[in-house]
């Protein structure tokens, strides 16, 4: 009976335990959660009054985003968050060639310029810090219709490309000293490396080139304004309206109706 | 006795015409009668030089003035091309005051003029019109116009 009583212990002990366990399990899982809320957050954060202002504050720890990347990575990556900006505005207007030169103006205005102007669509890029002020001029332009703001966070895929570059750019220099030892190397091994070298070229050149577009996306917003013709209504009488009088005679009167005998 | 009663009848039915109301207008010298059936006219009349007079009523409106038909008329025949000249009271027999409207009317042709009077009793709106060429209806505008003022209604 006592040992049973031990063994009915120890099971109620171990059942104890097991549960705690449980509990911290369970303490964990909502840190985890909050966890992932905020990086979905800085993924999709679109909130238009602080627009440009957090993009200067929000930096983040990128151990805590991406474990994967390398030391050296995380002391470069200690840096601000980066977004691009995107407006999208649909005006309704009447004057299409006035629309497009006030719009010119208010790029102007802000430091931008205007990208493309065909017809009805006219892309503007703006300096991200003033894409805010800059939207709500143009909201002032035309009648909207649409309005859509859209952040794309691309610190990772910065990150990404820089660290790719440093390792195709160490790739290339040690290729090149291959390439500097020509007497030890066989002809057939130096074409590899020399196509080798080209392939890894041409991927920091491709690299080079997504780097230099995404900066320029980053500094400056694109807002895309698309115009429709503004149709004001005005109540239209049929040609062959007429007003009806209180005495069906007054119309009836006239030279024709008194001289036809 | 029955022939008594039968000329008795007579006379009343005469007294009854006689005394119903109607509505009158003295035609200008010279003018002769033409035919209002079917016509919305109670007298039209003609002279040599193609003037026509005639007059009509039509039911009144409630309060309704000449100078509120006044309007009404002009509107109506300004959209039908007619150029307004002038306006002015014209008073009739009864010392009645009314509207008279004088209008222009050009065709290719020809310019007329066309004259509207326009009386009110409670009733019935009075209405006498004119109309000719331009220079036949200048020089007779005098008797048109008193035609127009011997314009009433009664007995």
């Amino acid at each position: 009976m006592k040992r049973f009583t031990k063994i009915l212990m120890l099971g109620l002990i171990m059942s104890a335990v097991s549960s705690m366990t449980g509990c911290v399990s369970m303490d964990v899982a909502p840190k985890e959660c909050w966890a992932s809320a905020e990086n979905a957050d800085r993924f999709v954060s679109v909130d238009s009054d602080k627009i440009g202002a957090e993009a200067d504050k929000s930096s983040v720890d990128l151990a805590s985003v991406d474990p994967e990347i390398p030391n050296d990575e995380l002391e470069a990556a200690k840096v601000k968050r980066v977004r691009i900006y995107r407006g999208t505005l649909k005006l309704a207007v009447q004057d299409f060639i006035g629309t497009q030169s006030r719009c010119e103006a208010t790029a102007k205005q802000f430091g931008g310029y205007i990208q493309k102007a065909d017809g009805r669509i006219i892309i503007v890029r703006i300096p991200v810090e003033k894409f805010n002020q800059a939207m709500t001029s143009f909201e002032k332009i035309g009648k909207v219709v649409e309005r859509n703001i859209e952040l794309e966070d691309v610190t990772n895929q910065r990150i990404d490309i820089t660290a790719r570059l440093k390792n195709l750019r160490a790739q290339e220099k040690r290729l090149r000293e291959m390439l500097n030892k020509k007497g030890d190397i066989k002809l057939k091994d130096l074409l590899a490396v020399e196509q080798e070298l080209t392939r890894v070229q041409t991927e920091i050149e491709v690299l080079q080139a997504r780097l230099a577009l995404m900066k320029n996306q980053i500094s400056y917003s694109t807002i895309i304004i698309g115009l429709e013709k503004l149709i004001i209504r005005k109540p239209v009488l049929r040609e062959d309206f007429e007003m009806s009088t209180p005495s069906s005679w007054v119309n009836e009167l006239g030279l024709d109706q008194l001289m036809n005998y | 006795m029955k022939l008594s009663k039968i000329f008795v009848a007579l006379i009343l039915g005469l007294a009854a015409t006689g005394c119903e109301n109607e509505m009158k207008m003295d035609m200008p010298a010279n003018f002769v009668e033409l035919n209002t059936e079917f016509t919305p006219y109670e007298l039209r009349s003609v002279d040599a030089d193609r003037i026509v007079v005639a007059c009509r009523k039509e039911m009144n409106l409630k309060k309704a003035t000449p100078a509120f038909w006044e309007s009404m008329v002009r509107e109506a025949l300004e959209a039908k091309g007619y150029k307004f000249e002038k306006d002015s009271e014209i008073r009739n027999s009864e010392n009645k005051q009314g509207k008279l409207l004088e209008f222009k009317f050009r065709t290719k042709a020809h310019t007329y003029k066309y004259f509207v009077a326009i009386f009110t009793t409670e009733k019935y709106v009075l209405i006498g019109e004119a109309g000719g060429f331009e220079m036949k209806m200048q020089a007779k505008r005098d008797e048109i116009l008193n035609s127009f003022r011997s314009l009433r209604y009664g007995n």
